[in-house]
C-alpha cells in the first residue's frame, strides 16, 4: 500500500499528470529517432539542432511569434546550413557543426541576455522545464510525436536502405538527398518538441544514450527500436518520480537514469558487456594456459 | 512497385559511355572514356591502384556526377531507364556495425520487386531463399552481418544481388581479401549469371583470372587504355601503357607488382 501511495501521490497534481505524459512521449520518441542518429554517428548534429534553437526562441519572442515555431526554423535552417557548408568539401562535416553549433549558442544567448524583461528564465530553456509543461504544449508534443512515428513507419524501407547501403538506394532510384533532409527536418522536430522537457543542453543525451543502451542488446534495427523506447520510457518514469521527491531538476534526473541504465546494460550485457568480454579472456588465458 | 514482368519484359541491357569524365575533387579521376558494353558480356575491368575502376563503377549507377558526357543504358539515359542494376560494393564500403541480420540484408535486393511498404510476397521470400542456398550461407540467415567472415561477408551481398534479378551485375573488387572458397564461389556466380544473359562487370586486380575468366577485359588508367578479349588487351605495350613501373618483363613473361587494393583514392567521397 505504501508503494502505492508512493505512486500516486505526484499525480494528484495536475501538472504531474501532464508533466508524466510530456516525459514519456518524448523519452519515447527521442529513443526511436536516435536509433538513426546513433546509427550514422549524427550525436553532434542533434546537439548542434538543439543549440540552435536558441536564437529561434529569443528571436520568436522579440518578434511577437510562436516560440516553438521560431525554434523549429532556426533548428531546420542550422541542419540545412550543416549540409551546405560540408557539402563543399573546403569543411569537414564536423568542424561546420561546431562552427555553426557555437555561433548559435553564442548569439542565442547575446539575444536572451539583451531582452531585460525576459519572461522566462534562460535556465529553463537550458535545462528544461517539464513541470511547466500546459495542456497545449501537451497537445502539440503529442500531435508531432504522432506524425513523426507516422512518417517513420511508412518510410522505414527506405530509410534502411538510404542509412545502411547509399549505393543500392541509388541503384534502386531512391531520392537519397531528399530522404536525408526528411530525417534531418523530422529530426529537428523531434529535438524541438524535447527542449520544453529536458532543455536545450540534455536533448542530445536522450537521442543518444536510450538507443546506444538497447544497440548493446540486439542485432536487429526493430528491436533495437523497441528496447530503446522501452528504455526512454523508463528513464522518463524514474526521473520524474525522483525529480518529484528529491527536488532536483527533472531533465537532469531523465538523463541521470537513461545513463545509469546504460552503465549497467554496458558492464552485464550477455554479448557485448565488459563483463563477459572479461570472462571469456580469463577462459582463454586458462585454454593457452592447459 | 515495379512489376517482375516490368523488370524483365525488356531486352538485356546495353551499356553505352560517350566521353564519360568523372572528377575527384578538381581532378579528373576518369576523362573522356567512350565505350559500347554489348549486353550479357562477361567483363573484368582492370588497372593499377587509382586508375579510376571504383569511379567507373560508381559513376554508372548514378553515384557520382558526370561532369561531361553521358552513359545511356538500353538507350536511355542514367537514371531513365528500367533495367535492374545490381551493386556488389568493396568489403570497406559497407557500415557492418548496423544491426541487421543476413536475411535482411539479401531481402532488401527484393524491396523493389516488393514495394517500399508491402510485405514480402511468396516468390520474394523464395527468391531470398534460393539465393542464401546457392550462397551456402542459409544456416547464417539469423546471424547479424558483424559475426561474419570476411568470406561470408561477401557471399551475404552476392546472394542480394542475386535476389535482385538483375540485368547488370557491378561487383568491385570481388576477389580482394576473401578466401578461396569464396573466390571460387564468386567465379561460379558470375558464370551462372551470365548464362542468363546478365551483364556481369567485375573489377579486379587479378590480371591472371581476368585473362584467362573473362571474355573481355576494359584497361583503364584514368583514361581508357584497352578494350577488347583478353589476347587484344594484354599486350606488353597496353600494360605498361596501365601499369608503368610497376609491370617487368622476364624471361617474356610480364609481371605486375600491385597488390595493394586498399589504398584506392574512391574511398572517402562522402557517402557514409
Amino acid at each position: 500500500m505504501a508503494i502505492i501511495n508512493w505512486l500516486v501521490a505526484p499525480l494528484q497534481y495536475a501538472f504531474m499528470q501532464r508533466a508524466l505524459i510530456a516525459a514519456l512521449v518524448v523519452g519515447v520518441l527521442c529513443a526511436i529517432l536516435g536509433c538513426y542518429v546513433v546509427l550514422k554517428s549524427m550525436a553532434f548534429i542533434g546537439d548542434a539542432m538543439a543549440h540552435a534553437v536558441l536564437p529561434g526562441i529569443a528571436i520568436a519572442y522579440l518578434l511577437g511569434g510562436n516560440l516553438t515555431l521560431g525554434a523549429l526554423i532556426a533548428a531546420v535552417i542550422i541542419s540545412l546550413g550543416i549540409g551546405l557548408l560540408s557539402r563543399q568539401g573546403t569543411i569537414r562535416e564536423d568542424t561546420a557543426i561546431g562552427i555553426l553549433f557555437s555561433a548559435a549558442l553564442s548569439l542565442g544567448i547575446v539575444l536572451i541576455s539583451s531582452i531585460r524583461s525576459y519572461a522566462v528564465d534562460l535556465s529553463h530553456i537550458l535545462f528544461g522545464n517539464v513541470l511547466g509543461v500546459s495542456t497545449q504544449d501537451l497537445i502539440v508534443t503529442i500531435a508531432a510525436a504522432i506524425v513523426i512515428l507516422m512518417m517513420v513507419a511508412f518510410l522505414y524501407r527506405r530509410f534502411l536502405v538510404v542509412l545502411f547501403d547509399p549505393i543500392l538506394a541509388v541503384t534502386q532510384r531512391l531520392k537519397v538527398g531528399l530522404l536525408r533532409n526528411i530525417l534531418l527536418i523530422i529530426l529537428a522536430v523531434t529535438i524541438v518538441v524535447s527542449i520544453q522537457t529536458v532543455g536545450v543542453g540534455l536533448v542530445a543525451a536522450l537521442l543518444v544514450t536510450p538507443p546506444a543502451t538497447a544497440y548493446l542488446l540486439t542485432r536487429r534495427l526493430p528491436s533495437m527500436m523497441a528496447l530503446s523506447a522501452l528504455f526512454g520510457a523508463l528513464s522518463s518514469l524514474v526521473g520524474l518520480y525522483a525529480s518529484f521527491y528529491a527536488n532536483v531538476s527533472s531533465g537532469a534526473a531523465i538523463v541521470f537514469t537513461a545513463t545509469m541504465i546504460f552503465l549497467v546494460v554496458f558492464i552485464f550485457s550477455p554479448q557485448k558487456g565488459v563483463v563477459i568480454g572479461l570472462f571469456k579472456r580469463w577462459v582463454g588465458k586458462r585454454q593457452t594456459a592447459e | 512497385m515495379k512489376h517482375e514482368s516490368d523488370l524483365t519484359s525488356q531486352k538485356p541491357a546495353e551499356l553505352r559511355l560517350v566521353n564519360v569524365t568523372v572528377n575527384f575533387g578538381k581532378n579528373p579521376a576518369l576523362e573522356d572514356l567512350s565505350l559500347i558494353i554489348p549486353h550479357g558480356i562477361c567483363l573484368a575491368v582492370v588497372g593499377p591502384n587509382g586508375a579510376g575502376k571504383s569511379t567507373f563503377f560508381k559513376a554508372l549507377v548514378g553515384l557520382l556526377p558526370l561532369a561531361s558526357g553521358q552513359i545511356f543504358i538500353h538507350g536511355l539515359p542514367l537514371g531513365h531507364h528500367k533495367d535492374c542494376v545490381a551493386f556488389v560494393p568493396q568489403r570497406e564500403d559497407v557500415d557492418w556495425k548496423f544491426p541487421i541480420t543476413v536475411k535482411d540484408v539479401v531481402m532488401m535486393g527484393r524491396y523493389l520487386h516488393t514495394g517500399w511498404l508491402r510485405k514480402p510476397s511468396n516468390v520474394d521470400e523464395e527468391a531470398v531463399q534460393k539465393a542464401m542456398m546457392q550462397l551456402g550461407i542459409i544456416d547464417l540467415a539469423k546471424r547479424s552481418i558483424h559475426d561474419l567472415s570476411g568470406g561470408q561477408q561477401q557471399r551475404v551481398f552476392l546472394a542480394r544481388a542475386i535476389a535482385q534479378e538483375p540485368h547488370i551485375l557491378l561487383l568491385d573488387e570481388p576477389f580482394t581479401g576473401v578466401d578461396i572458397p569464396t573466390q571460387e564461389t564468386t567465379m561460379y556466380l558470375l558464370e551462372e549469371m551470365h548464362k542468363q544473359n546478365v551483364t556481369v562487370m567485375v573489377s579486379t586486380h587479378d590480371l591472371n583470372m581476368a585473362s584467362q575468366r573473362f571474355e573481355k577485359v576494359l584497361m583503364i588508367n584514368r583514361r581508357l587504355i584497352a578494350y577488347g578479349t583478353p589476347d587484344e588487351v594484354f599486350t606488353p605495350a597496353q600494360v605498361r601503357a596501365a601499369f608503368g613501373e610497376r609491370m617487368l618483363m622476364l624471361n617474356g613473361a610480364m609481371i605486375v607488382d600491385d597488390c595493394c587494393p586498399h589504398e584506392e583514392m574512391e574511398e572517402e567521397h562522402g557517402y557514409h
